[in-house]
């Protein structure tokens, strides 16, 4: 089991807390019926506590998410999960709403490549009730056919949404182009056929393989502790023993640089996004990457951020951002400027991080990065919802333990070699892929004659990304990056694995996925 | 839920305003308990304090110190009419620091719309002792973020920064409210910079298009008609004459209100601030925009460039410091907001033809709008999604009123949301800000719980009668437009 308490005393000393911690722990007394835990396996638990406001956040991490997927069956398990939020236990679709809707309650589902999450909010009165609800949401939901096929609708619908919204549409085309014919490019949404030749049986078969022992994790974050928190978890969720599925996953990398334009032909601006893959969120260069994502383009000062927005005006939204997964990482940027502006500020972008490989950063930006991502870690911390978001995505990508408690010190200990060196490894400009969502018939030739060497293919908006064939275009000499030692298998916990991590190099987690891009980054 | 009208920048903002109550241990467990401020020995402690201020010469004055969430709010007042509202939270090592004018698009002039959302963007550049940058870079550096952000009524700037850091962020605000140093260079890049933004939120989203109808179509010649964004035309003639004009004539002391929430001594704090603000002139007062909401039914088809139909609608409502409020947020909350609710059966189960569907109550001071939102699944039209709502509505007035376990339910959900948006401490400061600067008091947000508790289901009947109702009503219907006859094209995709 694992118990984390919100801070220990030596951590919040050492981040600054001291004198704001408040710690207020009153007596158990639990009525007779709460002292009968169910029979089965508890699931880990972390509490991350604070006093007020009276709601509680819980969060139930399965470990499994759409890498699970069998091939031609992807959406699987957004599929499954999206149907268990209609009706569980004894209640259907309708009376299952009506409860949650009269504790004022939110049950959610996320589910992402590495894993699925039950999320909820609740007011504290109203917490057994609501986990009564959740674990049979968990445990045993109806997943009833006609249930089944409403969701399959609402998730073709979602497909078609898709194509109304450029940056959606470029950030969920940016993985599946990048990972083309690898694990790790297969869409989480899945496609119109794919959707369609999920069976009931499927995923009903799917469910009973995740929710099993060392399969699932248990978050609280709100004016509960420990104990309380685990005296409802022994009330209300009791895990089968099992076999989660296990998935080890290739790892390889694209040469050249290409790029994919979807047609938008009355769209009169561009969604870029650049994106290529670097080493896992527990590898030991991880901090130092975070550090060079701020001087990309991860603050208002960036360099993307003062050359394309505040200089030339080029675009709104200039970012870049790290996915964090427990294999690799996804390393993005992105701008979206008017048609006319598209070759060059792509341009531009590639120059940027041409010179960025090639020079590194002064020591000047190093000192204001490190500076930057301290005082953003602590706001981070801010609320208890993000804390436990943050515990909780750490312990999945098997980051190291004290990866959250000792960021200040590992993003000190980055020193101006290390960041140099990082910067000509983890920045490959001769390796980039590309996504251009705009006018294909005014941007298509313009790309292939730019600057910029991409190898150019067009899709429609309504086409599928690894269905592309394009190779990328080989450009300058340097060699090809070197392959990283075999990553751990995505379902191993974290808990019984040897750690990578060095002391003084850890990593904050990101929001993110392997394969998936998001500007979490973005002003 | 309420949300404000017309956000831009990329904050969203709840305030659905619940005053807190001591929380009640559930079933014997144990539960954290967090011990009320007492708000009489607090306003006991401000009194005090302020005798001391002005015994040192300082001209300040105590307007209030009023309960709010688990501690106490301090609302005062410098001699120049800045007001200062403080709300601790000693658990947090971090204070949001929000700056409020009362500005916003609906105190544009005909021909320049869109001028105060610019003026919000250029509120980042250089000032006559910092180059431009300097904001953003100091900020950033001490670990802070920032955001800023325009509606109707009002435009805000936000800082969250480690506590330490506070006065420097004083500091920084105070400098710019008065020396901003507006070039043409600046003026033109940030212009392109806004430029880009409309293209992204208005002219290549279906639903920011649908948006922008509505707030015409709704409003007419009403201050609230046009977009916060501004009109494309309006916004290729702006010049930096334009902005400085503008500066000079909404941004002063006497326009601004400072909301400071987190981990901070009051009493320090409060002295930075007369530090940097007192010496600041007033500065002009221009009156506020007034202006009747508009009458009338409205309705058009909008043809959309997406994959799906979309229908807006919206009933005109009074302004949120309104008695009718709390009875109208209910009445949201029961229409749509939760998977039981009646347009959720009606559009999203019960032989579903949309993939979402919502309620907002959008308040703001001259008026508000309690609008719905539909997504049609593909193939779906919004006619019938049109005829669905209208028919729940019907019901709800005839046949069908609300039930005691409606009620019940929107009053936690209204609950929930509410202390949700007390979660951050950017939540409480964005709600103080938006009760202070758009109806200039915090009395609907203290009340609101009160109110809230006391309506009954007869209260809903009545407002869903009296506002529900054709003449109070605006449909936008967001139709596919014709296909496109194209040529056959090489690509390198298929579909899927």
């Amino acid at each position: 089991m694992i118990l984390m308490p919100r801070h220990s005393t030596a951590n919040m000393l050492r981040n600054g807390w001291a004198g704001l911690l408040i710690v207020l722990l009153t007596g158990l007394a639990l009525p007779d019926a709460w002292a009968k835990p169910k029979r089965g396996a508890m699931p880990p638990l972390i509490v991350v506590e604070r006093p007020w406001p009276p709601v509680v956040q819980v969060r139930v991490l399965l470990s499994t998410g759409s890498l699970a997927d069998p091939p031609g069956q992807e959406g699987l398990a957004l599929l499954t999960w999206d149907t268990a939020l209609r009706g569980a236990g004894a209640r259907d679709r309708g009376q299952m709403a009506q409860a949650l809707d009269a504790l004022g309650a939110h049950l959610d589902v996320q589910v992402d490549k590495l894993g699925a999450s039950l999320v909820g909010e609740v007011l504290l009165e109203h917490l057994d009730p609501f986990l009564a609800l959740l674990a049979d949401t968990l445990l045993q939901p109806k997943l009833a056919t006609d249930d089944i096929e409403q969701v399959r609708a609402q998730l073709l619908a979602d497909l078609t949404h898709l194509h109304d919204d450029d940056a959606a549409l470029a950030h969920d085309a940016v993985g599946r182009y990048l990972y083309r014919g690898q694990t790790l490019g297969r869409p989480t949404g899945g496609t119109e056929s794919t959707l369609r030749a999920i069976t009931p049986d499927a995923v009903r078969q799917f469910h009973k393989h995740c929710v099993v022992a060392g399969n699932v994790r248990v978050g609280f974050a709100g004016p509960v502790d420990e104990a309380t928190a685990k005296s409802l978890l022994e009330r209300h969720i009791a895990l089968p023993s099992g076999t989660p599925p296990k998935l080890t996953l290739p790892h390889t990398v694209h040469d050249g640089r290409r790029l994919l334009l979807i047609d938008k032909p009355r769209h009169t601006q561009s969604e870029v996004v650049i994106a290529w893959p670097t080493v896992a969120a527990h590898h030991k260069d991880m901090t130092a990457i975070g550090i060079a994502n701020a001087i990309l383009g991860g603050t208002f000062t960036s360099r993307l951020n003062r050359e394309i927005r505040e200089l030339r005006g080029w675009s709104y939204n200039t970012w870049s951002a790290l996915s964090s997964g427990p294999q690799l990482t996804t390393w993005a940027l992105g701008f979206t400027p008017e048609t006319a502006d598209t070759t060059a500020a792509l341009e531009l972008a590639v120059k940027i991080l041409e010179e960025m490989a090639e020079q590194g950063l002064t020591p000047a930006e190093l000192r204001f990065a490190k500076d930057y991502l301290k005082g953003m870690h602590l706001a981070s911390l801010e609320t208890a919802e993000r804390e436990l978001g943050m515990r909780m995505r750490a312990q999945q990508l098997g980051m190291a333990a004290d990866a959250i408690d000792n960021y200040a010190a590992h993003v000190e200990a980055v020193d101006y070699k290390t960041i140099q060196r990082v910067l000509r490894e983890h920045i490959r400009p001769e390796h980039l892929t590309a996504v251009v969502v705009g006018q294909g018939r005014v941007l298509e030739s313009k790309l292939r004659e730019s600057a910029a060497q991409f190898e150019v293919e067009l899709m429609p908006a309504d086409g599928q990304p690894e269905h592309t064939s394009a190779r990328g275009r080989a450009i300058g000499k340097r060699p090809t990056p070197v392959e990283e030692a075999p990553p751990p298998a995505v379902n191993d916990d974290p808990a019984d694995s040897p750690e990578e991590d060095e002391p003084g190099e850890g990593n904050e987690p990101e929001d993110g996925e392997d394969g998936a891009v998001s500007p979490e980054g973005a002003p | 839920m309420r949300r404000c009208l017309l956000w831009l920048g990329l904050l969203a903002m709840n305030h659905a305003a619940l005053a807190v109550e001591p929380r009640v241990a559930g079933k014997g467990h144990a539960m954290q308990m967090h011990k009320p401020v007492d708000a009489t020995a607090a306003e006991a402690a401000a009194r005090a304090r302020e005798t001391t201020y002005q015994q040192s010469g300082a001209q300040v004055r105590l307007l209030a110190v009023l309960p709010y969430g688990a501690g106490v709010v301090e609302h005062w007042q410098l001699a120049n009419g800045l007001q200062i509202v403080l709300a601790v939270d000693a658990l947090v090592p971090v204070v949001a620091v929000q700056s409020w004018l009362c500005v916003g698009s609906a105190d544009e002039i005909a021909g320049k719309t869109g001028l105060a959302h610019l003026f919000e963007h250029m509120m980042f550049k250089s000032t006559e002792a910092r180059p431009a940058g300097t904001l953003d870079r100091v900020l950033e550096q001490m670990g802070g973020s920032a955001n800023a952000a325009t509606s109707l009524d009002y435009t805000f700037f936000q800082e969250t920064v480690p506590s330490v850091h506070v006065p420097t962020v004083l500091d920084m605000e105070a400098d710019r409210l008065v020396n901003l140093d507006l070039t043409a260079a600046a003026f033109r890049s940030e212009l392109s910079v806004v430029r880009n933004e409309r293209r992204e939120v208005v002219d290549n989203d279906p639903d920011g298009q649908i948006d922008e109808t509505m707030s015409e179509l709704a409003w007419g010649a009403h201050p609230y008609g046009h977009p916060v964004i501004g009109t494309e035309k309006d916004l290729a003639g702006l010049s930096v004459a334009d902005a400085r004009q503008f500066y000079q004539t909404h941004y002063a002391a006497g326009r601004t209100l400072l909301v400071l929430v987190g981990g901070f001594d009051p009493n320090a704090l409060l002295l930075e601030v007369i530090q940097h603000y007192g010496k600041l002139p007033q500065g002009p007062t221009p009156q506020r925009p007034t202006a009747a909401i508009p009458t009338g039914a409205a309705q058009r088809s909008l043809a959309i460039d997406a994959g799906a139909e979309r229908l807006a609608m919206a009933w005109r409502l009074p302004p949120g410091d309104h008695a009718d409020m709390a009875a109208l947020d209910v009445l949201t909350e029961m229409l749509a907001n939760g998977d039981s609710t009646r347009l959720a059966r009606a559009l999203l189960y019960d032989k579903p033809i949309a993939s979402h569907a919502s309620a907002d109550l959008n308040d703001a001071r001259l008026g508000s709008l309690l609008q719905i939102h539909v997504t049609l699944l593909p193939g779906q039209v919004a006619k019938e999604a049109l005829a669905r709502v209208d028919a729940t509505i019907k019901a709800l007035n005839g046949s069908q009123p609300m039930t005691e376990s409606e009620l019940l339910a929107a009053k936690n959900r209204l609950k929930m949301a509410h202390f949700s948006a007390l979660t951050s401490v950017d939540g409480r400061a964005e709600q103080l800000g938006h009760f202070l600067a758009g109806y200039g008091s915090l009395q609907p947000l203290l009340r609101f719980s009160a109110d809230v508790e006391a309506v009954t289901v007869a209260d809903v009947q009545r407002v869903a009668q009296k506002y529900l109702v054709a003449d109070r009503r605006v449909v936008v219907l967001g139709e596919m437009a014709p296909p496109k006859v194209a040529g056959k094209r090489r690509t390198g995709g298929s579909k899927g």
